[in-house]
């Protein structure tokens, strides 16, 4: 019965002190409760048919103590109860959050930021209450139920038939009914998954959305998510707003019943008297209200059940990249920087298990230290899935990759990614300011080659314009930032830590020619020797790097510099076409590529002077 | 469950974690009848008026019906408490009583079946449609907007925030409904078999209502101030969730970790005094 959440009972045991006191103050307040109808009783009986007025003060006296302790234990059982709740969540959203920091990317491919907010969020929420709820009623309904049953025996004993087949009848109802309820709600807490992950991935794209006009589309697709969601969560309401009342009218006709049954008796002088026949009701009502606290808590317990299931899915899920029980801890200054990829294939994996078709088909390629490569291919051509394994993003699925010929899966990830540096396709800044963001890698490094590193990328000069300069706000994603000067930003964080190997994947797509030149030529000036990975889709980007890699459909088509490629590849040929206009007469001297910065903006923008670029 | 919310917070971005999210009204801040109002036409107004009208029909039929119950037994208990036990007619009138209170219950649970369903499609639909209407605005909305307001504390809105509109519409609206049909339907019965004993029992409502109107004055801040911190959460979470690559690149796990340790903190601390004072209210 409910394992999710019975799971979590591990977390109470420094806190059984305060448990233990919470159902001590609960069984108190029950206590008093019953004590009350017993002294109703003894006001009606003594009292009232006597014309005591004595009985009657004293009785009413007492009744009031009893209300008063009732309330007293309620309110300190209520605050423990809430801890139990809070700390709970509290618990849940530090441990899940910590499991979720171990995740690898490909954790992130199948559990995705939506559903994992969902589980923050909603989920937690959910198992809380169903805490809440089960601190405070754990003993106070079973308590309740049993010492009716007992008051039932001891007045009524001819009549306890009638109450045991009215408690069968609920508890079979219960027992056909909750795994339903459960179904349902599981079911919609999927719904609602779906529908916020659909939520969370509009507004987080909302810019892609506005700028594409597909607001209507969106709409659309959120409203298919919604009235799936509205099917589940009809069945879930419906069901739980039918219990309560299927109950409390079960037990009307249980009464009805017994008033059937034991006024026959009553009028054929079987022993029962009227005043047992009263009695009787009355401790047929004190059952249901623990039946009806049962029928308003149980939904809550199925739907935190459901919720921690979701969570246990999380928290089961294992980092699909892990370090190896004796991974090197090696000198990163030490480290000289070449890279060989050996017969490396890669395919992403689904959420089962399952591998998809290879997105990195046999990749062999070597990059010596120092040297800057540019990786350039359409979208889906693999490049970002190629420069992922290097810092182990995702294992390789086949072959290996060392550096200076260790294999990076004997590194920790720790260590390997001191020595390989990336700067994202997305780039992402952290709320904060400047100076925090570009220090994200290394908090200790010094404020000279931070700012360095933001000459290198470009971005020194827009952050020395700002008022407050290193120290300006970053607000959450860097929003109050240009594309431009994120990606610019998100550079220079990559840049600080001086990284051995450096990969910049399509990270100067959101920059101007001009721009994205001027970064490639400080980087070397930065950081000398540092062997550097360009991935992009300009050709621009790579035009004068020291080799070129062009990839299609997972594969490596064609490898060399650009004069090369540009006269004997077609797929480059067409490359160049479609971005730099039509293809210049044939170059003069291969063997001389150009470096960086000796290129014209103008060659390179219109490639109508090219013959000057390759010059 | 010890926390330590305020323990000593990293150096660079202290001084504007938290900001942003501040700047965005929360919801008590607003008129909270106007909100309800709002909230409630989408479940009474338009296409569902009609089935509305049949639903609060059908549900003060079923509370008649279920309030007859207790009506129908007493009279059947009077019968019982006859002096002439031996008179056949008497186990008629018994069984004639307690059948109609039988009756009255099979009716009660029929009607309430329905009203229950009639209940839970407009709960559902209300809430699809709120849902939609939801996203639509936030298709409408300047970049601008999205630039003021982080997604994680949209997100926050919409997943915790949904669960608790989609509670008022599952719950609360049905359950007032019927509260308030019941209280109607007794007062009237209970004045009618006594109106000195009904004045008597009466007589703590006000009270009742004076201590919830307290308890309401001192936990609504309360409960701002938690869904604030709730907000400063979710939002810190989807951001670094969001960038998991850069904090997986840059080696980070333990300062977000850290971060949202403290942030949970926050919550904890608020929270756990805001319900307490709900819980005994509904106690």
């Amino acid at each position: 019965m409910l394992p999710n959440l019975r799971r979590l009972s591990s977390i109470y045991k420094p806190y059984m002190g305060r448990l233990i006191t919470s159902q001590v103050l609960l069984l108190v307040a029950a206590s008093a409760s019953l004590f009350t109808a017993w002294l109703s009783q003894v006001l009606v009986n003594d009292g009232i048919a006597k014309n005591d007025s004595h009985t009657v003060i004293v009785t009413g006296f007492w009744m009031l103590i009893a209300a008063i302790v009732a309330g007293g234990a309620m309110i300190g059982a209520a605050y423990i109860a809430v801890f139990f709740s809070q700390g709970t969540a509290y618990i849940i959203r530090r441990g899940l959050y910590e499991k979720i920091q171990t995740f690898s990317f490909a954790n992130f491919d199948q559990l995705r930021t939506g559903q994992l907010l969902v589980r923050l969020s909603a989920d937690t929420q959910n198992v809380a209450r169903a805490v809440l709820y089960a601190v405070f009623l754990l003993l106070y309904a079973p308590f309740m139920l049993v010492i009716a049953f007992v008051l039932t025996i001891l007045n009524s004993p001819g009549l306890v038939w009638l109450l045991v087949v009215t408690a069968l009848i609920v508890v079979g109802l219960m027992w056909w009914l909750l795994p339903r309820v459960f179904a349902a709600y599981a079911a919609r807490q999927q719904r609602l998954d779906d529908l916020n992950n659909t939520m969370q991935e509009n507004l987080a794209g909302i810019r892609v959305v506005k700028a594409f006009v597909r607001e209507d589309l969106e709409k659309e697709k959120f409203g298919v998510r919604a009235d799936a969601m509205q099917e589940m969560a009809f069945k879930a309401a419906f069901l739980v707003a039918f219990l309560s009342p299927l109950l409390q009218t079960i037990t009307q006709l249980g009464r009805a019943f017994a008033i059937w049954i034991g006024g026959n008796q009553v009028l054929g002088g079987t022993g029962l008297d009227i005043g047992q026949l009263v009695a009787f009701t009355q401790y047929m009502a004190l059952v249901v209200t623990p039946l009806a606290m049962m029928a308003i808590v149980v939904p809550f317990l199925l739907r935190g059940e459901a919720s921690a299931a979701r969570l246990a899915e999380v928290y089961n899920t294992k980092p699909l990249v892990v370090d190896k029980p004796n991974a090197q801890e090696m000198d990163t200054a030490a480290i000289q920087g070449k890279v060989v990829f050996e017969n490396v294939s890669f395919a992403f994996r689904r959420a089962g298990g399952e591998l998809d078709p290879p997105a990195i088909k046999n990749i062999n390629l070597t990059i010596e230290p120092g040297e800057r490569v540019g990786i350039l291919g359409a979208t889906g051509a693999g490049k970002s899935a190629l420069v992922n394994l290097l810092p182990r993003f995702y294992d390789v699925t086949e072959g290996r990759i060392t550096i200076d010929g260790i294999d990076v899966r004997d590194f920790s990830q720790d260590n390997l990614r001191q020595v390989v540096g990336i700067a994202l396709q997305e780039a992402v800044l952290f709320q904060g300011d400047i100076r925090f963001n570009l220090k994200f890698g290394d908090a200790d490094i010094d404020d000279d080659v931070m700012m360095d590193a933001a000459r290198a990328a470009d971005a020194h000069g827009f952050i020395d314009n700002l008022p407050e300069k290193y120290d300006a706000a970053v607000d959450r994603r860097g929003y109050n930032f240009s594309g431009g000067q994120r990606q610019r930003l998100s550079m220079a964080r990559a840049f600080t830590p001086e990284p051995r190997i450096l990969i910049l994947d399509d990270s100067t797509s959101a920059l101007d020619v001009a721009t994205e030149s001027r970064v490639q030529s400080a980087i070397p000036t930065f950081s000398n020797n540092v062997t550097t990975i360009y991935v992009a889709q300009r050709i621009s980007a790579v035009i004068d790097l020291d080799k070129i890699v062009l990839m299609e459909s997972g594969a490596i088509v064609d490898m060399g510099r650009h004069e090369e490629l540009l006269a004997r590849s077609p797929l480059y040929q067409g490359i160049y076409t479609s971005q730099l206009g039509k293809i210049p007469a044939a170059p003069e001297n291969v063997d001389k590529p150009p470096r960086a910065g000796k290129k014209t903006k103008n060659g390179i923008d219109n490639g109508q002077d090219t013959a000057e670029v390759t010059a | 469950m010890t926390t330590n919310a305020n323990a000593g917070r990293r150096k660079a971005p202290a001084s504007t974690v938290g900001k942003q999210v501040k700047s965005i009204p929360a919801p008590q801040e607003q008129n909270d009848n106007g909100v309800l109002t709002r909230l409630l036409g989408y479940m009474i107004k338009g296409d569902s008026a009609g089935k509305f009208t049949w639903a609060v029909v059908i549900r003060i039929a079923g509370l008649f019906a279920l309030i007859l119950i207790p009506y129908l037994s007493a009279q059947a208990l009077n019968v019982a408490s006859t002096p002439a036990a031996q008179d056949g007619t008497l186990a008629g009138q018994l069984a004639r009583w307690s059948l109609l209170a039988i009756v009255a219950g099979i009716v009660s649970l029929v009607l309430s079946f329905f009203a229950d369903r009639m209940f839970a499609e407009l709960a559902t639909h209300a809430l699809n449609k709120l849902q939609k209407d939801l996203f639509g605005t936030l298709q409408t909305l300047s970049v601008s907007f999205f630039d003021r307001n982080p997604v994680g504390n949209l997100i926050s809105r919409v997943s915790n925030d949904s669960e608790a509109v989609a509670a008022f519409y599952e719950s609360a609206v049905s359950q007032a409904i019927r509260s308030v049909v019941q209280l109607l339907l007794v007062t009237v019965i209970i004045f009618w078999m006594n109106w000195q004993l009904a004045i008597a029992a009466l007589i703590i409502v006000p009270v009742l209502l004076l201590l919830v109107n307290i308890i309401q004055r001192i936990a609504t801040p309360a409960y701002t101030k938690m869904q604030e911190e709730l907000g400063d959460l979710t939002s810190f979470q989807e951001e670094t969730i969001s960038g998991h690559k850069t904090i997986i690149n840059s080696r980070r796990g333990e300062w977000a970790d850290d971060e949202n340790s403290k942030l949970a903190a926050g919550v904890f601390d608020v929270g756990s005094k805001a319900p307490s004072l709900l819980l005994c209210r509904r106690r």
